[in-house]
């Protein structure tokens, strides 16, 4: 009888195939997802297009999947569209492995038989997942230490916007899923939109910057550090270093004449983008006024606190018409520095003194104190040089504050 | 009708130039839109609104508060946080009754190095 000798059986060999069997496992698992439009958020930023296309197969309308039956039947013949209507069933609900060859077959079909409508859906998914970075690149660098021109600034992002007609889109755009026409057709819509959204993002900083100056300027302007951060353009720019005058910016706006099939599509989006600008416009009007009420009050609140004579520091961060507003205003008192510098010259008196008394003036201890005091040392050897320095940086600081409110006087 | 009566409430200035161009059932629906959003920046204003007073009376409590301390003979560190209409505002204070404090503070100081000097001395 045939009996099986263990003792051949190539481990090696076992463990890649249970590792194959574990990840193909996985991957099966994964292409559920495709199958199923809540697991996917169309409104990401990056869409995963393969994704989206393969749900078209599954889950789209019946004029499209019977399209890309006819496309598959005049590409690869009778019998793997047989094959392909036999599986659909069991793709669609995740009960059988979709291979590779078969995905990529549909990937290369399913473009070509959308409707107008989703074609300009993937098209639109498509660029943005391209200019996601637009303005996150370092374009904006070296506004740190100079005076701060807005107008330079807008203007350096329209040239961003403008770049895009040097994108390259990925293979289905270049695939000739899409015409010359009408993928310049959508960059020129694209850039008309991004441009208005930037043309709202300049007069709402502006506005901004007339409102929050003048105010900024009410408190004492040793005491306070005022940044701004723009929404749209992730910047950050120093409030007292923008210079106010000559603030313009007229972007120039590309001729919109729609020709191609996308024109229906086109223009929805189009009115769909404008609103949304008229939105976030009335939205950031509101915005701006109550920052302006907010920032009365926190004049009034400093005015208060500084009458007190208390040392503080308030720190606020209020949202204006096109950004964010930091303000740090510290708060100065002298009575309350001069306490806090004795406070912290009585701490450091007696961490210097303390020890300094024990060893000079018992120099022999009995024997037990001894060994106290050795156990205590291993600990003060880490210990006594990190409070000697917090008593010593407290004490910097407020004489530090004197010093401020000294020059301050002197002024 | 329906139509007619949104477009009355829209300065026709402001549609946007493509407008014209949709169908009646785009336009409503643009239309609806419109109004839809509007009534959502009346809601956003007033909550924005609500949040502001709501910030400023517990300021006015907390001034009043540091106000009495003033004559408490006490040294209080107040952390408080508000969130107004437009955001937050973090605010920290150090205070009290400076005149009950700095004569005790000189008299340690003195003491302190007094004492220090006195046991060298011998």
């Amino acid at each position: 009888m045939y009996s099986f000798n263990y003792s051949f059986v190539d481990t090696n060999l076992l463990w890649c195939k249970m590792s194959y069997f574990r990840r193909n496992t996985r991957r099966y698992r994964e292409y559920k997802y495709y199958f199923s439009f809540q697991k996917i958020d169309h409104k990401a930023d990056t869409l995963d297009v393969k994704k989206i296309l393969l749900q078209e197969f599954f889950a789209g309308d019946k004029t499209t999947i019977n399209k890309i039956f006819v496309k598959y039947f005049d590409i690869h013949g009778r019998r793997p569209t047989l094959y392909l209507k036999n599986k659909y069933q069991k793709w669609k609900f995740a009960n059988y492995h979709l291979t590779d060859l078969i995905r990529d077959r549909l990937l290369k079909i399913i473009p070509y038989c959308l409707s107008e409508e989703r074609r300009f859906y993937l098209l639109k998914h498509e660029v943005f997942s391209q200019i996601n970075n637009l303005y996150k690149e370092r374009i904006f660098t070296g506004y740190s230490n100079k005076k701060i021109d807005l107008s330079e600034i807008f203007e350096k992002a329209e040239e961003q916007i403008d770049r895009i007609n040097n994108f390259k889109f990925s293979w289905f755009v270049n695939d000739n899923v899409y015409t010359k026409n009408e993928l310049l057709e959508f960059k020129l819509l694209l850039k008309y939109i991004l441009k208005k959204k930037l043309l709202h993002s300049f007069d709402a900083t502006k506005k901004d910057i007339n409102i929050f100056k003048p105010k900024v300027n009410q408190f004492k302007k040793a005491a306070v550090e005022a940044r701004y951060f723009i929404d749209l353009l992730n910047i950050q720019i120093d409030l007292n270093k923008i210079n106010k005058n000559n603030i313009y910016f007229h972007p120039s706006y590309p001729k919109l004449n729609f020709k191609t099939d996308f024109v229906d599509a086109a223009k929805e989006y189009l009115l769909k983008e404008l609103e949304n600008i008229r939105f976030n416009a009335l939205k950031a009007e509101v915005d701006g006024d109550v920052c302006n009420e907010d920032l009365d009050k926190i004049f009034n609140q400093y005015k208060e606190l500084a009458k007190l004579d208390n040392n503080g520091n308030i720190s606020a961060t209020l949202k204006g018409n096109g950004g964010l507003l930091k303000l740090n205003i510290e708060i100065l008192s002298f009575k309350m520095s001069a306490i806090a510098t004795l406070q912290n010259f009585v701490y450091l008196l007696l961490v210097v003194i303390i020890p300094l008394f024990v060893f000079l003036k018992y120099p022999h201890f009995p024997v037990p104190i001894q060994v106290a005091i050795t156990l205590i040392g291993l600990f003060a050897i880490y210990a006594y040089p990190i409070l000697l320095l917090y008593c010593c940086k407290n004490l910097l600081s407020s004489v530090s504050k004197l010093y401020k409110i000294w020059k301050k006087k002197t002024n | 009708m329906e139509k007619e009566n949104q477009l009355k409430k829209y300065n026709q200035d402001k549609l946007p130039d493509y407008f014209k161009d949709l169908s009646d059932e785009q336009q409503l629906a643009y239309l609806n839109k419109m109004a839809d959003n509007d009534i959502e920046i009346k809601k956003y204003a007033k909550k924005k609104g609500v949040d502001s007073k709501i910030a400023e009376h517990d300021m006015t409590v907390d001034l009043e508060y540091l106000g009495q301390l003033e004559t408490e003979n006490k040294m209080v560190n107040i952390k408080r946080n508000y969130k107004t209409g437009s955001g937050e505002m973090k605010v920290d204070i150090k205070g009290g009754d400076k005149n009950f404090l700095i004569p005790i503070l000189v008299v340690v100081v003195i003491g302190v190095i007094g004492l220090f000097v006195v046991l060298l001395w011998r």
